[in-house]
């Protein structure tokens, strides 16, 4: 253990410089003919472990890629499936997996814990999976857009796309738009003039402003920018807590080319073991975790033959939060990511309706990792601040499971409390303190066709500044990223046969018991994974020769997940065979590779 | 010898064309004079000009071929189409039924029907079949069926399932298989796919049971009918063991038939309130990842027209509504359910032996079924039919009301006094290659599901009556009255009524919920209009007004067996024309000097 651990530090920084020399002039955000560019650079620099192939094509006539590295026998070997720009405002993500892409293939060869992990490991990359919606970023004006080509009536008025953005100051960029009218619900922000915030009535605060985004009432409908063009969002499109009718899921669950085509990757690629996700849905400063209250026990249907009638109480029920069972690897999983990349702070994880990482663990079944792939930094105030940071919230999270009650100032925790408008009040923080030039577009006055007789101004945050870096720290942030990614990879569960053990019983008749043993760190399956069908269990196969016989036990077993480290599970069979003959011992899944044993009987 | 091949190939053409001809003659009916009746039975057309025989069941091909006669023979009614392909590559065949001449068959107010979602359910496309057919052939001779065929339109699918279907009719079977589609699956997680199904080890076309003579078995013969088995009563010896449906353990697993074609229920792969395996079994890997569902959601979702739905199943005597679980009870609103009450209970009246029910409660709980995504998604009213009841055995309350095939005791005295022996297979020695000396027999796959030949022709007709009835009722708007009044200022105020004259409004509850259908437009041509908007109270004259575009009023719905009134005031003289406009409810315009 020890040692393992030390190879581990070794290679780390081994890596660490590598990495180094491998990144120095990409330190830019790439548009999609740049990152095919780069990928296509890289793939080719070792076509021998790596390719990059289409999955699908969106309406505006762009690809996505998908780059798998581990050589000709990719498909065969466990693996882990990187998945980057499930949020298209998030363009961090397509950049942190194209780098990820480019340490893999710089490496290998060089460094051998690298070289051992393609060896051993697939990697599925998909570096943008909404690339319409991400080119946004590129583009002018600047707005950022989330949604794909779809045409969508979103404000469902009978009309497509009619009310899109307009440039009114004709700066590059769409931000807000406020008016000043004493019906509105909007004021400035006591911490932060240039912040809006909705007046509060309780506490005597009376509304001064309409908040719009910037643009004019295309369709005199009184309502501003209400159906722009486009529509819908990959990360709103997939099955678990999917919300129908509502802006930007889709007309269904799945209904996209891209989304489609990410499932049919999926299901195509049995050998997925973990799926790792750059989204805000963060599981990993945020670790899931366990529902107080869960439906009545759960019904194991796996082996269920036309199952048709369920009995109305004990049918069991949608799950939606993480099991018992896997709970605790995720927690390890998190606390791993925090020490390797120093993390402390992070905004809770984002809502999630339709998320693809959810769905990669409640129907796919999978070991599902995501990291927020950035988020505005705490200013340093004093010099200790993080870690007083840390210790309120922890404080915040005991102080909410004992119930609310006592032992902390209520008034103050409430203060502190963080809502809506904490990460633009720090977003500005960090603007102002790293001086970014217009990361905040100051309210200027304009004339507005829709509202002659009152005073408007066009201001606000900088569309992609509060979920994205400044490109100069995205290849610092990779390295650390990269590294938690190379470690994750070498987690995955391995099985092998182990503990062989022949007992002659009257020389015609052996007694085989061996242990079947996963040696990786993970567990065969996830719980959830063994709850919903799609990803299979360890099957074991004894393959006899004609004269041999089965007196006891199976010619084909399927057996029950395995957990990790060492986990194990003994099994035996009565062979009736001559003396010195052999039986061939194969126990394997997709996701946890395949070990084979010629076993002499004697 | 080239010539000889030539020659083969000639007669082979010959060969190929005789079949052809052969089938055209068997569909053709060439002698006309055996069919036509001085006294012509009520019902059907006794002389048609599409010869179909309504007491047999037809395959996807077959379906295919009937569609386009009908289509051939009636071009201004009828239309024949692909929706899209089913996994195995047939066609999904539809059939649209309404006349052109009365305006285009997509914008008016529409039935959806298909069939034989479930591999095994066949009889729903008889039945779709039937609709079109009779529609087409009795436009022109009953006022009700023409003015219907020219208001309304009708999308026929026979079947959504053909390779369910295909595999069903033309490979070995049991009554219950294959209910899902053809799509392979690994149902047994071993890795391999389809490769332990049922085997028909006696080649007859049927998978019946496989019993073995065991002293210490719990199973006996009935007294009554010795071709039924029955338990063994506590206290008495038993005779046989049963062992498991016909077929071998094809892959050496030691499990027998564990992992047949596909396995997967189509009917829970929809999308609204789908659930994964864990909770719905049949689910399959995500909503929608099968083609057929794919294709019949784009195309109703393309056509908006269509305000009612029918999907038919089998069987046990069911007009099923939803929800399919309850989780989903409080979409279904008390709005809609008048009109199911009303719809549902007047198809008890039509179909005897048949009960209208709720998925859910009287059934068993289903997620992501296709009947849901119907009202959920689409917002129209919809019923499932489970067609075929054991009431049709000998029209009387079963003794035994065991499940909902009817009774054991009832279905093999039916098979007995009525099909002579004809729907089972009695029990006969077999060496089975694994088990040894077993017997062989038991219920053959077009039985107890599926209706024999003398009923099916009843079954068709009494199912498309009732969901005539429904199409019916599907809305009907147009403007009741148009009226004008002076107005201070020398303006004109002119009021509208605009009504619906059927029970199913222009929105459902659900659909007015969640904006499923565009509002309706009910505009206004001729004049300067100034302002307009819908009367909120007829009686006090209380307007809401609509400021944008007041030209064309927007409202969110008509509702069954009501109307809605619409108010403008309008500059300058000359004759005004309202127009209403309802997705589904058609469209109708009116005139006023």
């Amino acid at each position: 253990m020890n040692r393992s651990f030390k190879i581990f530090g070794y290679s780390y920084l081994l890596i660490f410089f590598a990495f180094l020399c491998s990144a120095i002039s990409q330190n830019k955000y790439h548009s999609y003919d740049e990152m095919m560019k780069a990928i296509n650079a890289s793939v080719s620099s070792h076509k021998d472990i790596a390719k990059v192939e289409s999955i699908a094509k969106t309406i505006e006539n762009r690809d996505i890629w998908v780059v798998t590295i581990g050589g000709k026998d990719a498909d065969n070997r466990h693996a882990m499936l990187v998945v980057g720009g499930v949020e298209a405002e998030r363009i961090i993500g397509s950049e942190l997996s194209l780098r990820f892409i480019n340490f893999l293939i710089d490496n290998y060869g060089k460094v051998d814990s690298i070289t051992q992990l393609v060896n051993s490991t697939t990697f599925y990359i998909l570096p943008f999976v909404n690339p319409d919606a991400r080119e946004s970023f590129f583009k002018k004006p600047l707005y950022s857009r989330t949604f794909n080509a779809r045409p969508t009536d979103d404000d469902k008025d009978g009309a497509i796309d009619e009310d899109g953005f307009e440039d009114l100051n004709a700066d590059g960029v769409i931000t807000m738009m406020r008016v000043k009218d004493n019906r509105g619900e909007w004021i400035p922000h006591p911490d932060d003039q240039r912040i809006m915030r909705k007046a509060d009535p309780s506490k005597g605060e009376i509304g001064l402003y309409k908040l719009f985004t910037e643009g004019i009432d295309n369709d005199n409908d009184e309502q501003w920018n209400e159906d722009e063009p486009g529509g819908v969002d990959f990360n709103r499109n997939f099955p678990h807590n999917y919300q129908f009718f509502s802006k930007g899921a889709g007309p269904h669950q799945i209904s996209e080319a891209e989304s489609r085509a990410v499932t049919e990757f999926c299901f195509a690629h049995p050998n997925i073991a973990a799926v790792f996700t750059f989204s805000s849905n963060d599981n990993l400063m945020n670790p899931w975790k366990k529902e107080q209250r869960q439906g009545p026990p759960q019904q194991e249907q796996r082996s269920g033959r036309r199952r048709m009638m369920d009995d109305e109480e004990s049918a069991p029920r949608l799950l939606t939060s993480v099991l018992d069972e896997d709970e605790q690897y995720f927690n390890f999983i998190s606390k791993q990511y925090q020490e390797m990349t120093k993390f402390k702070v992070a905004p809770q994880s984002a809502k999630s309706e339709g998320a693809f990482n959810e769905w990669a663990y409640y129907h796919f079944g999978r070991w599902s990792i995501a990291a927020n792939p950035w988020w505005i930094p705490e200013i340093e105030q004093k010099k200790d601040s993080a870690s007083t940071d840390s210790t309120r919230i922890k404080k915040l999270d005991e102080k909410k499971n004992s119930g609310g009650e006592g032992k902390f100032d209520q008034k103050k925790v409430k203060e502190e409390k963080p809502d809506e408008y904490t990460d633009q009040i720090k977003g500005l923080k960090w603007i102002d303190a790293n001086g970014i030039k217009n990361g905040f577009i100051s309210w200027t006055k304009v004339k507005h066709k829709d509202f002659p007789d009152n005073d408007v101004e066009i201001g606000g945050f900088k569309p992609y500044i509060l979920t994205n870096p400044p490109a100069d720290s995205i290849d610092l942030i990779a390295v650390k990223e990269n590294v938690f990614l190379t470690w994750l990879g070498a987690k995955l569960p391995r099985i092998e046969i182990n503990n062989v053990k022949v007992e002659s019983v009257d020389n015609k008749l052996f007694r085989l018991t061996v242990d079947i043993v996963n040696n990786g760190y993970l567990p065969t399956n996830s719980a959830m994974g063994n709850k919903a069908r799609w990803q299979r269990n360890v099957k074991v196969t004894v393959g006899l020769s004609k004269d041999q016989k089965l007196s006891a036990g199976k010619l084909i077993n399927v057996i029950s997940p395995i957990k990790g480290s060492g986990g194990r599970q003994e099994m035996t069979w009565l062979i009736a065979s001559r003396h010195g003959e052999k039986v061939t011992l194969t126990a394997e899944s997709p996701a946890t590779g395949t070990s084979t044993q010629i076993i002499t009987l004697k | 010898m080239t010539g000889m091949i030539k020659n083969i190939g000639i007669i082979l053409t010959i060969n190929f064309g005789l079949i052809v001809l052969l089938n055209t003659i068997s569909f053709g009916r060439a002698d006309k004079e055996l069919t036509k009746s001085s006294l012509k039975a009520l019902g059907a057309p006794n002389n048609p000009k599409v010869e179909i025989i309504w007491n047999r069941y037809y395959d996807q091909k077959e379906i295919g071929e009937i569609c386009r006669r009908i289509a051939n023979a009636y071009p201004k009614l009828a239309t024949f189409s692909s929706i899209g392909k089913s996994y195995e590559g047939r066609d999904i065949w539809l059939l649209t039924i309404s006349n052109s001449e009365k305006g285009d068959p997509d914008k008016k107010p529409a039935m959806y029907i298909d069939g034989n979602i479930h591999g095994n359910e066949i009889q729903g496309g008889e039945v779709s079949l039937y609709t079109g057919w009779y529609l087409a052939e009795m436009y022109g001779h009953l006022d009700w069926i023409t003015n219907l065929v020219d208001e309304k339109t009708f999308y026929i699918i026979p079947t959504i399932n053909p390779d369910g279907r295909d595999h069903f009719i033309h490979d070995a079977n049991s009554p219950n298989s294959p209910r899902s589609g053809f799509d392979p699956r690994d149902d047994d997680g071993d890795g391999l796919i389809d490769e332990d199904g049922d085997d028909d080890l006696n080649g007859d076309g049927n998978i019946t049971q496989m019993r073995f003579k065991d002293p210490n078995g719990r199973w006996i013969t009935d007294p009554d009918d010795p071709r039924i088995m029955i338990q063994a009563k506590p206290d008495q010896k038993g005779e046989y063991e049963l062992i498991w449906s016909e077929g071998i353990d094809n892959d050496g697993d030691g499990q027998v038939n564990e992992d047949d074609p596909g396995s997967y229920d189509p009917n829970r792969n929809w999308y609204w309130k789908w659930a994964p395996q864990y909770v719905q079994w049949g689910a399959d890997r995500y909503p929608g990842s099968l083609p057929e569902t794919r294709a019949v959601v784009d195309f109703v979702s393309k056509h908006d027209n269509i305000a009612a739905f029918q999907t038919y199943h089998n069987s046990g005597g069911m007009i099923l509504r939803g929800p399919g679980n309850k989780d989903d009870l409080q979409t279904y609103r008390w709005e809609d359910l008048q009109v199911y009450d009303f719809l549902g209970k007047l198809g008890e009246e039509i179909l005897p032996g048949y009960k209208y029910l709720i998925v859910y409660k009287d059934l068993y709980p289903v997620y992501g079924g296709e009947l849901d995504f119907f009202y959920g998604v689409r917002g129209g009213i919809t019923f499932s039919n489970e067609l075929w009841t054991s009431f049709d055995y000998f029209r009387k309350k079963q003794e035994e009301e065991r499940s909902w095939f009817g009774g054991q005791k009832e279905t093999y005295r039916f098979d007995k006094l009525l099909l002579f022996g004809e729907g089972v297979v009695d029990w006969k020695p077999y060496g089975h290659p694994q088990f040894g000396k077993i017997e062989i027999g038991g219920i053959k796959k077009a039985w107890t599901r599926t209706a024999p030949s003398f009923l099916l022709e009843e079954m068709c007709h009494r199912n498309m009556a009732f969901t005539l009835y429904h199409a019916y009722h599907t809305p009907q708007v147009s403007i009741d009255s148009l009226y004008t009044k002076d107005f201070p200022g020398g303006l004109t105020e002119v009021t509208a009524v605009i009504k619906n004259t059927r029970l199913i409004p222009t929105h459902t509850s659900q659909d007015i919920q969640n904006k499923i259908t565009r509002p309706d437009y009910i505009s206004i041509a001729g004049g300067n209009v100034l302002t307009g908007g819908i009367l909120e109270d007829r009686f006090t004259g209380e307007m809401k007004e609509q400021k944008r575009n007041p030209k064309i009023v927007e409202v969110d719905n008509i509702p069954g067996m009501g109307a809605v009134y619409v108010r403008w005031i309008v500059e300058g003289k000359g004759p005004l024309t309202v127009t209403v406009n309802a997705a589904k409810g058609g469209t109708s315009y009116k005139t006023v000097k």
